[in-house]
């Protein structure tokens, strides 16, 4: 039961850097968007180009 | 019409005939053969992505997509005049665009594309969900580039002003997130502690994970937990009930009595922290759920109102010609040049030109009306025919259209706020819940002492808070507003789907609601003896080309879809003044003109009949009419077996109005409404529901319990109505209330479901057998039960 003293606090830290890094992504507006993500991923990146090679 | 862009790739576009390929850029159907665009925007848009590299666009996920209008060179450098960017660039370098015609993926990959494209572009990004593309500039760049090649992309653009109450919204949200998030995290961890505590822990854990409980549960009761008590304080100040006001009274009791039982020897167990928490975690989110989807709805109607109002050509004096202004900088005085096809931007007098204009959107009237200088025309008519030069009269809110939007928001202003049904049962549920804790209270004091009577009365306020009451309605109306949208049926408020389901007539207007708002051929009939009919068709159309009235729009589109090859360019095409247009052709005289009886248009049944006439005999004659949507027959009769009695409102012409009455089978129609008459008739009638398009309409939209803008109608009427539809036809309106009803009932059942809990945790309760455990195990049963049963949602809808 001993472990409890350390592993209390531990993870009411880890709650806590959670909480806040989430605060910070809402309040950066990471949120207010939630349709144009969405369709972003079907996105296909560039092709890659390499040396001497044309398309 | 307008100049077509000239490009290496085939302009050719579809005649009618069976649809078996696809279009090159959009993938809707086009006739096999050598056609391979439906329309010529597609085709310019294709040409302008090839030339310049982009045809990656085809390669992403691209979705059925046409272009807004046929892209057309514009002039975009009003875009970087300083007063222009102060109002609609405050941050010195970001502007915002409102893209027609914006819908996928791919588009979203277009946008992006600009800034390696156009010079003095540092970044642009596109809004899916609202349309709307942030354009950011280089130091030293401008927008009408990035304008310009949007447009010629297929987009239109249209700037839109920023907003301080879009910035407001974006911050209320994220202070809503954060609450959601802590009450998230807080609940989560209580919950662990709560089931140590449950299971039995002793000792100096005990008092440890009991600290814990209540330092953990405080953000929630004092941050968290904050709009309720301030909606509670508001409506309790105002002598109103609201749901808010019983939620409170759990939560207050819950927390007060929980912290007390910390300090009480042998009631340690009684501390109901993690049910208090995941009830406001709960809440919280569900009317986060509903306010987005609210926020949306409502966002389409506003962006329409931040847009750039079109533009004007005023006569400028210093520089000898007609200059384009921002309508909305227009003076009495000014003259202003108003070509076939744009609108009148202002109240005036024609000064130079004939034409005619029809004023529709303003008065319902399909017939247009002839002017000439002297006459006086009106701000919103369209110009059809002729170019005209008008002295300005009366501008913004003189005009009659000003005047008109005036009256939409008195008429708004004047209308009652509709009570949310939570609301309405919140002040029955509070009583009853009073009355139970006061006999709980009464029977365990005098039965078991003070102690006991605290704690199984608070038992019951937090067994009872209602939760699930709370989330019943808005869940269940958000799940239907949802789906509603994905058919293209905008809600802009859950209270709107109360009145749907209760209302009991429908006013419909005529044109453009249940017609299509066009004229369209009806039929030919080609006197005997007459010239070739084909040399008939032909040489109507040459001479049709070029006018922009409802006449000419229906030959020409009739003549085309029977493909009937064109004739060489007419020469001196000249309008015969209020009658039609007539034309040389290889030195033949061809006349097609109104046909009329002592100077009055010749009626059948509210058609118009044009004949044509060749060397100065009648050579054919056409009925036009306006065809009634092919929708429009099932939905009345689906209002009528719905209990909806159908009525017409139109501000047409009784002949045509009549016409349309007797097809449809409806029994009350009324023509020739003026917009106040409207108004009058929606607000007399208080289980109304009003679907309409025009200006004409508005002021009654704003004004019936439940207003309903069709597709194509004026921004006036997408702003006043309560709903609008962004697919044309009225069968949209039956699908509305049929799932109005359909919602109505989930809620009640979710209701039933609600008492059935209550109840069984109010007996638990108050005959002392309620422990925090059963609490912390009944509410969030109740929540997901009220929960699944809203997601399963409209029958009708699924």
């Amino acid at each position: 039961m001993n472990v409890l003293w350390f592993i209390l606090p531990l993870s009411l830290l880890f709650s806590m850097v959670a909480v806040a890094v989430f605060i910070k992504a809402a309040l950066a507006g990471q949120w207010d968007d939630l349709d144009t993500p969405a369709s972003k991923i079907l996105i296909d990146g560039e092709p890659i180009r390499r040396q001497g090679e044309t398309k | 019409m307008s100049q077509p862009l000239t490009t290496s790739l085939p302009l050719t576009w579809s005649t009618g005939a069976a649809a078996t390929e696809a279009c090159l850029h959009c993938g809707l159907p086009v006739p096999a053969g050598e056609t391979k665009f439906c329309c010529p925007g597609c085709s310019a848009v294709y040409a302008v992505l090839h030339d310049e590299g982009l045809e990656g666009y085809y390669g992403q996920n691209a979705r059925v997509r046409k272009p807004a209008l046929l892209p057309r060179p514009k002039d975009f450098t009003y875009l970087d005049d300083p007063a222009f960017r102060k109002l609609y660039a405050p941050g010195g370098d970001g502007m915002d665009f409102y893209l027609e015609g914006a819908g996928c993926a791919a588009c979203v990959w277009l946008v992006e594309k600009v800034p390696q494209h156009v010079p003095g572009i540092a970044s642009a990004s596109l809004n899916l969900g609202r349309s709307v593309a942030h354009v950011k500039l280089e130091p030293g760049g401008s927008f009408a580039p990035a304008a310009a090649a949007l447009e010629r992309y297929g987009y239109r653009p249209h700037a839109v002003r920023s907003h301080e109450a879009h910035e407001l919204i974006l911050r209320e949200n994220r202070t809503s997130l954060v609450r959601i998030g802590v009450a998230a995290a807080c609940t989560l961890n209580l919950m662990l502690f709560a089931i140590a505590l449950y299971a039995g822990m002793v000792g100096v854990w005990e008092r440890v994970f009991l600290g814990l409980s209540l330092m953990i549960y405080l953000p929630v009761a004092l941050y968290a937990a904050a709009p309720f008590y301030r909606s509670a304080w508001g409506a309790a100040r105002a002598g109103k009930m609201a749901i808010d006001i019983p939620i409170v009274l759990g939560l207050a009791l819950g927390t007060a009595a929980g912290v007390r039982n910390l300090f009480v020897p042998g009631y340690h167990e009684q501390i109901y922290f993690d049910s208090l928490s995941m009830l406001v975690f709960l809440l919280l989110g569900s009317r986060y759920l509903v306010r987005r989807v609210q926020q949306k709805a409502l966002d389409g109607a506003n962006l329409i109102r931040q847009m750039t109002p079109p533009l004007a050509w005023v006569w400028s004096a210093p520089a000898a010609c007609f200059e384009a202004v921002p309508a909305d900088r227009l003076r009495a005085g000014d003259r202003v040049e108003v070509r076939p096809g744009d609108v009148f931007p202002a109240d005036g007098i024609v000064m130079r030109g004939e034409s005619e204009v029809s004023s529709a959107v303003l008065t319902g009237e399909s017939r247009p009306l002839s002017i000439q200088p002297g006459d006086s025309v009106l701000a919103g008519a369209a110009n059809l025919t002729g170019a005209v030069e008008v002295e300005i009269t009366a501008v913004g809110a003189e005009s009659r259209l000003g005047r008109i939007l005036k009256m939409v928001d008195e008429a708004a202003a004047r209308r009652t706020p509709a009570s949310a049904y939570a609301d309405r049962i919140a002040g029955r549920f509070t009583l009853a819940v009073l009355a139970a804790g006061a006999a709980t209270f009464g029977y365990w004091l005098q039965r078991a002492g003070l102690n006991p009577a605290v704690n199984h009365t608070v038992a019951l306020f937090v067994v009872t808070c209602p939760c699930a009451l709370a989330m019943s309605a808005p869940v269940a109306m958000l799940v239907t507003l949802g789906r509603l949208a994905k058919h293209g049926v905008v809600v802009k408020g859950p209270e709107t789907l109360e009145r749907l389901a209760v209302s009991h007539r429908v006013y419909l207007d005529k044109t453009g609601t249940l017609t299509e708002g066009k004229l369209r051929v009806a039929s030919w009939q080609f006197s005997v003896g007459g010239a070739d009919e084909r040399e008939i068709l032909a040489a109507v159309r040459a001479i049709e080309a070029h006018s922009r009235h409802p006449v000419a729009l229906a030959l020409t589109s009739d003549i085309t879809a029977r493909g009937v090859p064109a004739f060489p360019a007419p020469v001196e095409v000249r309008e015969i003044f209020g009658r039609g247009v007539s034309g040389l052709i290889h030195n033949v005289m061809f006349e097609v003109r109104r046909a009329e009886d002592r100077w009055l248009p010749r009626e059948n049944d509210g058609q118009t009949e044009v004949e044509v006439l060749r060397a100065g005999h009648i050579v054919a004659r056409v009925l036009l009419a306006d065809t009634l949507r092919a929708d429009a027959a099932p939905a009345v009769q689906g209002l009528r077996a719905m209990g909806c009695e159908p009525v017409i409102l139109s501000g047409d012409g009784v002949p045509a109005v009549q016409a349309v009455a007797r097809v449809l089978g409806i029994a009350d129609a009324r023509a020739a409404c003026s917009p106040e008459e409207k108004l009058a008739v929606a607000e007399m009638d208080t289980r109304c529901v009003l679907v309409g398009d025009g200006a004409n309409d508005a002021a009654a939209l704003a004004a019936a319990s439940v207003g309903i803008a069709v597709h194509g109608g004026m921004e006036a009427s997408l702003q006043a109505a309560d709903v609008y539809m962004t697919r044309p036809g009225v069968s949209q309106v039956v699908v509305l209330i049929r799932a109005a009803r359909e919602t109505m009932g989930i809620i009640r059942r979710n209701l039933a479901f609600t008492a059935i809990y209550n109840l069984a945790g109010a007996i638990l309760a108050v005959t002392g057998v309620m422990s925090p455990l059963a609490a912390a195990i009944l509410m969030p049963l109740s929540s997901f039960t009220i929960l699944t049963s809203s997601a399963l949602g409209a029958r009708s809808l699924r």
